[in-house]
């Protein structure tokens, strides 16, 4: 199940991007979901685990990709970790609830994702037994739940 | 600072031509877009100038925010633009609010952030459209300002979600 933290969190990964430079695998590169989403977001094709063709910025090597298509590797191959899912936008988020149906995953959110799905189940950790089931209901969570974080 | 700047950064791959109005200006939108590509231009730039291989044309100095450094950054630049990345945590923050108030510089901030502390307009946010030549166009096309003479057609206000 997908569960979703609205704001500051203890010993969440804010910064993603950096994490993923210092400790991604070259293995998290060539595999079937990090193939579909660098093609999908970034609409580039992986070539080997060091080497990404990308229509606008050439070839380029994994620590280019974007901070969305980074944290979604992470959150694929480090599943016991929270990463900051406000560094994906909300072109990453089908592919944060497919994480989600598959597994336990736990992100961490600053602003409210739009999951353009008719209806889904997320477990909102603010909350001690919150679910929701659609953009209405988490809409509501978001604005609840980041307001009192701020 | 007042007024309107037109900025404009390239090199051989990209170029982005936008314009800033106001102290604060949001991007922000999908991931993959070039956001993060135009802070690191205008790092590079700021790093080894025309040697970088980054042109920018601006009637104001452009500087891409080094997170670790910004508060000292923010009361030693003036009168410039202030690009600050994704990944900023201390644009949340009442400090960063407060200078903000202080400064007479204006702030570009790639964000997807709540950011109660910011007086932010919602004219001022935007998404990058484009692929070699990227542009800022409006997030927010449809406003309806609810305040003073309300439509009542509009009421009770359910926003589609």
């Amino acid at each position: 199940m997908l569960k979703v933290w609205f704001g500051d969190r203890e010993n969440a990964i804010y910064d993603t991007s950096t994490f993923f430079k210092n400790r991604y695998e070259d293995k998290w590169i060539t595999d079937d979901f990090a193939k579909k989403v660098i093609k999908d977001i970034d609409k580039s094709e992986v070539i080997d685990a060091n080497n990404i063709m990308s229509p606008v910025l050439g070839s380029i090597s994994p620590t280019s990709l974007s901070g969305g298509v980074k944290a979604l590797i992470l959150m694929k191959n480090l599943p016991g970790k929270i990463f900051n899912a406000t560094n994906c936008g909300d072109n990453c988020a089908k592919w944060i609830l497919e994480l989600g149906n598959s597994r336990n995953l736990t992100i961490n959110l600053y602003h409210v994702m739009h999951f353009d799905a008719p209806s889904f189940e997320i477990r909102i950790l603010n909350h001690r037994s919150l679910i929701v089931h659609n953009m209405q209901e988490f809409l509501d969570a978001g604005v609840k739940y980041l307001r009192e974080d701020q | 600072m007042h007024g309107r700047y037109q900025i404009k950064i390239k090199n051989s791959r990209n170029s982005y031509s936008f314009e800033l109005k106001r102290n604060i200006t949001v991007l922000r939108g999908d991931s993959g877009t070039g956001k993060t590509t135009l802070f690191r231009m205008v790092s590079d730039y700021n790093e080894s100038g025309r040697n970088s291989g980054v042109s920018i044309s601006c009637d104001r100095p452009v500087i891409a925010m080094e997170k670790r450094i910004w508060e000292t950054e923010i009361e030693r630049i003036e009168n410039s633009i202030i690009v600050i990345d994704e990944d900023s945590k201390f644009i949340c923050s009442k400090e960063f609010a407060k200078a903000v108030r202080h400064s007479n510089n204006y702030f570009l901030l790639i964000t997807r952030h709540y950011l109660a502390e910011l007086p932010i307009s919602v004219d001022e946010i935007y998404i990058l459209s484009g692929a070699k030549n990227k542009k800022f166009v409006p997030l927010y096309h449809e406003k309806e300002r609810i305040f003073d003479d309300v439509k009542q057609s509009l009421l009770p206000f359910k926003p589609e979600v």
